[in-house]
């Protein structure tokens, strides 16, 4: 299970920032989109590695904190997944000894508009997070907002 | 007649003595009572003062009269033979004393007097006279022949069956007692008197007069009955009345039967007439002095004692009817005593707990209770006799019975509680074999849980559903974003419209499952309940349409603060408003939200526009899944909006419906309007905000259309 590390193009603006992001998401489609939209961003390069189950993210992070520079600045984490959802992930993250794996900063991506799921990852040491569907404006100005907070 | 002789053992012997009629005289003249002499053919020669004044005529009258001339009917041969027995040839008799009745002269009363005659003989030892003295018995014998008349009377009647046949003996033996030939009584029935089938009569030849009386019917002052019936005084028909069609109307037929006399005598009680008796007397018994009066008194005795006699007859059959009532009910009716002894036992019972009545009646009623309840039973048996009441009385209660053969069984008790004044403390009770009930309620909870728990399964299905379509949604929606702002140029303007109508497609799709998860998702969440402000509520959710919809007027009145699951609220508002907003057809609606609570408690809450409105009968589909009035279109609702309200509704327990905004219909207004009313079961609301006058709702009163400004708590203009 190797993690499979995609350089993404730097940004238009001329690279001025950059940000390393963990993408959580069993969907193809979603995860290309997702992609997309990072690669789309403003003033950020984004390097992007994948993890399709929550079981491969959470070895991948663990891993990840004795490389260094391999830690992502960033996670998005699908809550719906077989198995080991979103939630458990993040719960398995923050129950980490390594203080930095316990402050990663995660951002849940979720399909559901009910407020429990959101409320209830947040209780789970989520940071934030953002509502699919993934396409329009909305969705990338929100991407964009995440970037800037992170990148460095 | 009692007759009573002494024969003389020996003969007089001769001896020159003043002549026997001398001697006779002498002994009448001076005899201190009512005497007389008489010849051997029975003629009176001598009479005192004392006997004319006994039989109503002057001594002078007496004389010459044969004895058997004055004697009433019936005692004229036994007053001929005491005469021939003193002066008979050879064995004569010398002294004999008999009762005899007499008929008086002036007033033909009957005069009751024991005659003693001795016989006064010649020289030669002949029988020369007799002298009579008579001893007046009238006063006594009278008095003793009514007491055996009415004893003789209560015996009879006492051994009768029912009043019928008390009647029956009754007119048999006045007709006996008073020698009448014929007897019947009138009853009064359905407001005129008919004959009763009781009638007697001493011997045939009565049939035509009965006939033609039973064909009859009295009004009040009618003929003899009717007038009796109506004056309560008794009446006499004599000769020649009684022949007279004019004055009888069954002259004809009475004259046939040989009656000379009618005695028509009431039958009552102190509470009023129960019949009227009718005597008939023949030709030979006519006339008898003090017959009226007799049988009038006779039947002043006997009118309580028939009244009574009907009167247990009346309770008997009513008792018999509870009885076959109580027997043909499926129903087990049973009492009780005070001491919790059975007294009755139906045949209901017999059939629920398989005890015949002999088998349990005078055995205490705890036959049919299961051990285990039987302290309480006796607990609540004392405290009944205790208090005089039971907690069980006047209400239906669930218990259970025991049946002989040991099984138990569900049963609905009802029971009553009385105090008997011949029995003391008494209890009757209704019991129902429920077991049946029993069962189909069980059956019935079983499926209704069936029912929830399929139709849970069902919400999950949709639920989890409705998730899975969400995902190929995102993706949908993503590619489509991209392909127009990578690919919009290579299209041309027809691509473009075809990708147009995709996006809107998929919106509308994306739409569909959304509302389908709220659908399935409002009865499966629990729901925090807590207070919610639905002032504050409903202001939010306007605030957000009006930035929508800039031309809608919103008009939001007084609403409560309740206690309740504040997703459901904001979701039946969210729901109500946009579908007035959504489907009122204008730009320009007017929209109010009102509340009001009814005196019982409930709360009615409304969303009102002036909109197109709902035809009536296109009112109850809407609330149905999927339901829109309008041609589906991509631009338009997914029709669940209604169907999610009234699902919210009901799980509170309440109503939902629409009607006609009666303000908005009113002449001039631009719409036919809509107003959705819900219906919330009383205890939902905490408060209603303070300081303002509880509105009525906008619908319901047309003068509140157009409202004075400031009356509405938050107006939203564009």
């Amino acid at each position: 299970m190797n993690p499979q590390v995609t350089p993404c193009g730097a940004g238009l603006s001329g690279g001025s920032a950059s940000l390393r992001v963990l993408l959580v998401e069993d969907d193809e489609d979603h995860l290309f989109l997702i992609r997309r939209a990072l690669h789309d961003l403003a003033g950020v390069s984004v390097t992007s590695e994948i993890a399709r189950t929550g079981e491969e993210a959470v070895e991948l992070l663990r891993r990840a904190r004795f490389q260094p520079g391999a830690l992502p600045e960033l996670v998005l984490l699908d809550l719906k997944m077989p198995r080991v959802d979103g939630l458990e992930v993040l719960r398995r993250l923050r129950a980490e000894p390594d203080p930095a794996l316990q402050s990663l900063p995660v951002v849940v991506l979720t399909s559901s508009e009910r407020d429990d799921d959101r409320e209830q990852a947040l209780r789970l040491g989520a940071t934030w997070f953002l509502c699919k569907p993934l396409d329009g404006a909305r969705f990338r100005a929100e991407v964009q907002q995440l970037a800037i907070r992170w990148a460095h | 007649m009692q007759v009573s002789a002494r024969v003389s053992g020996r003969r007089r012997f001769r001896r020159r003595v003043v002549p026997a009629r001398q001697r006779a005289v002498v002994v009448v003249r001076r005899a201190p009572l009512a005497a007389c002499v008489l010849d051997a053919e029975g003629r009176i020669l001598e009479a005192n003062p004392a006997l004319g004044e006994l039989l109503g005529c002057g001594v002078e009258h007496l004389k010459g009269r044969p004895l058997a001339s004055l004697a009433y009917l019936e005692d004229v041969t036994p007053a001929g033979g005491a005469v021939a027995a003193l002066f008979a040839e050879g064995e004569g008799l010398d002294r004999v004393q008999l009762e005899l009745r007499c008929v008086r002269l002036d007033n033909h009363k009957l005069v009751w007097g024991a005659w003693d005659l001795s016989l006064l003989r010649d020289a030669w030892g002949r029988p020369a006279l007799a002298v009579a003295l008579v001893r007046d018995l009238s006063q006594a014998m009278q008095a003793e022949y009514e007491r055996r008349f009415f004893e003789f009377m209560l015996r009879t009647i006492g051994g009768a069956e029912g009043s019928e046949a008390m009647l029956c003996d009754a007119i048999k033996t006045i007709c006996h007692f008073t020698r009448c030939a014929m007897g019947q009584v009138w009853v009064p029935r359905d407001g005129v008197l008919r004959c009763s089938p009781a009638w007697h009569a001493a011997r045939g030849g009565f049939d035509q007069l009965r006939g033609a009386s039973t064909a009859l019917r009295y009004a009040h002052g009618e003929g003899p009955p009717g007038l009796v019936w109506t004056t309560g005084e008794p009446l006499a028909l004599g000769d020649p009345d009684v022949h007279d069609p004019e004055r009888f109307d069954r002259a004809h037929e009475a004259y046939r039967a040989g009656i000379r006399e009618v005695l028509v005598v009431p039958l009552a009680t102190p509470s009023g007439l129960i019949a009227v008796m009718e005597l008939f007397v023949t030709a030979d018994r006519a006339g008898e002095p003090g017959r009226l009066a007799r049988i009038s008194r006779v039947l002043t005795e006997l009118g309580p004692i028939i009244q009574r006699k009907r009167a247990e007859e009346a309770l008997r059959a009513s008792e018999e009817r509870f009885r076959e009532v109580t027997n043909a009910a499926l129903d087990a009716i049973v009492s009780a005593d005070g001491d919790g002894n059975l007294r009755s036992w139906s045949r209901g019972a017999e059939r629920m707990f398989g005890w015949r009545a002999e088998e349990v009646l005078g055995r205490p009623l705890t036959v049919i209770i299961p051990e285990r309840f039987r302290r309480q039973h006796a607990e609540g048996l004392a405290r009944v006799r205790r208090t005089g009441e039971s907690k069980l009385a006047g209400s239906v209660v669930e218990l259970t019975g025991l049946r002989r053969d040991g099984s138990e069984f569900p049963v609905e008790l009802s029971i009553g509680v009385w105090d008997d004044p011949t029995t003391g403390l008494s209890f009757a009770g209704v019991l129902r074999d429920i077991t049946e009930r029993k069962q189909a309620e069980e059956a019935l909870a079983a499926s209704r849980r069936e029912l929830e728990r399929s139709n849970a399964e069902l919400e999950t299905l949709v639920y989890s559903v409705s998730h899975d379509l969400k995902s190929p949604m995102v993706s949908l929606l993503g590619y489509l974003e991209y392909l127009r702002l990578d690919y919009a140029g290579l299209l041309g303007e027809e691509g473009n419209r075809y990708l147009e109508r995709i996006a809107d497609c998929t919106l509308y799709m994306q739409r569909l499952i959304h509302d389908l998860i709220e659908l399935s998702r409002v009865g499966r969440t629990g729901g925090r309940v807590e207070e919610v402000d639905l002032g504050a509520l409903v202001r939010g959710i306007v605030d957000d349409l009006a930035a929508a919809h800039p031309a809608v007027q919103f008009r939001v009145g007084r609403l409560p603060v309740v206690r309740a699951d504040p997703l459901g609220f904001r979701q039946l508002y969210t729901n109500l408003l946009d579908n007035a907003v959504r489907h009122g057809g204008r730009d320009d609606l007017v929209v109010a939200v009102a509340a009001t609570s009814h005196p019982d408690g409930a709360l009615e809450l409304s969303v009102a526009d002036d909109g197109q409105g709902i035809p009536p009968e296109h009112r109850e589909r809407v609330f149905g899944v999927f339901e829109r009035l309008d041609a589906p279109s991509t631009a338009a609702g997914t029709g669940m909006g209604l169907a999610i309200c009234r699902k919210i509704v009901e799980l509170l327990g309440g109503s939902i419906a629409i009607h006609d905004n009666l303000a908005a219909s009113a002449p001039g207004s631009p719409g036919q309007g809509t107003e959705v009313r819900v219906l919330l079961p009383a205890g939902m609301v905490c408060a209603w905000p303070e300081g303002e006058p509880e509105l009525p709702p906008l619908a319901r009163d047309a003068s509140a259309a157009p409202s004075p400004a400031g009356l509405f708590e938050h107006e939203v203009r564009a």
